[in-house]
């Protein structure tokens, strides 16, 4: 692994082979300046990113494992070096991480479970934190669980129509998910179970790429 | 003289790497003759077994530098914390739980009597950061790491990289816990020919097959899985077990099977440390209310010993003593 990355890394330096790279970035739809919410944390995995290009190949960055604050402008566009100058038709991703890793002992970098989206005392990775309040009520989501029936990782796809594919805009209609929350039932989940399934199932509607 | 240059760096990143390689080597647990394949498979090295030991036996690792692993986990008893019914922790908080012992961990698949933990390299953020064991934070831990020169020193000659991180310091923890490997008992010795069993062994090899084999298997002494063994739940605690980690209803009430090796010293027994004696754990077993809706399936069908049964089938645990393993120095700090 280090090889494969420390090789990867001299090709970027010289730019002999890695000519393209892809953007990827996400964006939430609205300012809370003007809505009755405020946002704590919003942090999530994006993982296992394939893009499908006009032809019908396909690009797979499987050992691509991005951890996003959605909070921070700096961290929320992932840059892949995929060689392909083709156009893309389409794209899809994990939000969470895969289940290999969530069994496969320690990993470094955006999966170092000191950066706090890891369960120690049962086992696996924390998909996506979302903290906050809406409308007034204070709620608190850690979605994760790798593991049958409670696995929350979530594949979204979505179909690219733009030629100009340098760079891909995923937006997050966050309001409109809060919306749908009845938060007297399910205000707090942290742990894997039934009400996280569900509501890391209703949570990837609202993510699209607007036309 | 580009084409030289470039090739020049290709040849010094290929030898970076091979002496990379060579600081992190490519040992690894290997079974005992006889043994199924470890699921740990990760690089084992000196290097990494010396640092994983330091941490092991390092109090300050806990939130007032007052207890290391090795308060609650005591080479001498298969490390774990005997005469502890539940173990206590940073300023004698108690916990819910007997530490478990610490033997031929490379094998489980899973971690904690609840089998919560599924990867022997994540286990030991638990004990640290939680509030009745060490009460620290792994960022607490890593920092305290970076800035002992002995440490940097240790991490850069496992890892080849002095900078202390958390993923290194668990690898190092995995590589110690899983070198402690006991596999030289009396019975292994009868199992290798180089030693027989006293007729009241034998006897109790016997009984031990018929009736507790099944969930306790050989070689391990264990299985990888969970089970309910008609224990009345201690109300002190209300501890569901695996539950608590599946949210399945029929996983209530079920607890990991644990090795039996090195029992003789490991007391007191089961989840909780109800038991002192093994006699009382037999006596358990013998008295199950074998209608009960939990209960595993192979203890629905009654257990019956006497009691000179019991004391062959206890002569016949007493040959899962390994003291090569329990005294072993190199596992000592």
């Amino acid at each position: 692994m280090k090889f494969l990355a420390s090789i990867c890394t001299f090709f970027l330096t010289f730019s002999v082979f890695c000519q393209d790279t892809q953007t990827i970035s996400f964006q939430i739809d609205t300012s809370f300046e003007t809505e009755p919410a405020s946002i704590d944390v919003f942090k999530g995995y994006i993982s296992n990113i394939e893009l499908t290009f006009e032809d019908g190949s396909r690009y797979t960055d499987s050992n691509g494992y991005y951890l996003i604050d959605f909070l921070d402008p700096s961290t929320t566009s992932i840059e892949i070096s995929t060689g392909i100058t083709k156009n893309i038709s389409s794209i899809s991703y994990l939000l969470g991480t895969d289940s290999l890793i969530n069994v496969s002992g320690v990993y470094s970098g955006d999966l170092d479970p000191i950066l706090g989206m890891y369960w120690a005392w049962n086992s696996g990775y924390i998909n996506w934190k979302l903290e906050g309040n809406f409308k007034d009520e204070d709620f608190t989501y850690h979605v994760g669980g790798y593991a049958y029936p409670n696995a929350t990782m979530q594949r979204i796809s979505h179909e690219v129509n733009q030629n100009a594919t340098e760079k891909i805009v995923i937006t997050i209609e966050l309001i409109q998910f809060l919306s749908s929350i009845d938060f007297s039932a399910n205000s707090m989940i942290m742990s894997p179970r039934k009400e996280a399934v569900n509501l890391a199932n209703s949570f990837v509607q609202y993510f699209s790429i607007r036309e | 003289m580009n084409k030289f240059l470039f090739l020049s760096l290709i040849g010094l990143s290929i030898l970076l790497y091979s002496a990379q390689t060579e600081i992190i080597g490519l040992g690894s647990i290997r079974a005992p003759k006889g043994w199924p394949e470890p699921v740990y498979n990760r690089p084992v090295t000196d290097a990494g077994f010396v640092l994983g030991k330091k941490l092991f036996y390092d109090p300050n690792l806990s939130r007032d530098g007052s207890v290391s692993c090795a308060s609650c986990h005591l080479s001498f008893t298969g490390f774990t914390h005997v005469d502890h019914a539940v173990s206590h922790g940073i300023d004698d908080r108690i916990g819910t739980r007997n530490s478990p012992v610490l033997i031929n961990l490379a094998w489980n698949s899973s971690f904690h009597w609840d089998g919560g933990v599924n990867h022997l390299e994540m286990q030991m953020i638990n004990p640290i950061e939680h509030p009745n064991e060490m009460d620290n934070t792994m960022k607490n831990v890593v920092a305290y790491l970076n800035n002992s020169p002995e440490y940097r020193k240790m991490f850069f000659k496992a890892f080849g990289d002095s900078i202390v991180n958390m993923p290194n310091t668990l690898r190092a923890f995995g590589q110690f816990t899983a070198s402690l490997i006991s596999s030289n008992s009396i019975y292994d010795q009868v199992k290798r020919k180089e030693l027989e069993f006293s007729s009241q062994e034998k006897h109790g090899y016997r009984l031990f097959r018929k009736n507790c084999a099944e969930c306790h298997r050989e070689p391990l002494f264990n299985s990888n899985e969970f089970a309910s063994n008609g224990l009345p739940i201690d109300t002190n605690y209300n501890d569901v077990g695996r539950f608590l980690i599946t949210n399945i209803d029929s996983d209530s009430m079920q607890f990991r099977i644990p090795t039996l090796r090195n029992i003789e010293f490991s007391r007191p027994y089961m989840h909780d440390g109800r038991f002192g004696t093994l006699r009382e754990v037999l006596d358990h077993y013998t008295q199950i209310d074998v209608t009960k809706s939990h209960l595993s399936k192979p203890l629905k069908k009654p257990i019956i010993l006497s009691d000179n049964d019991k004391k062959d089938l206890i002569s016949f645990l007493k040959t899962l003593t390994d003291k090569e393993f329990l005294y072993n120095p190199r596992f000592r700090p």
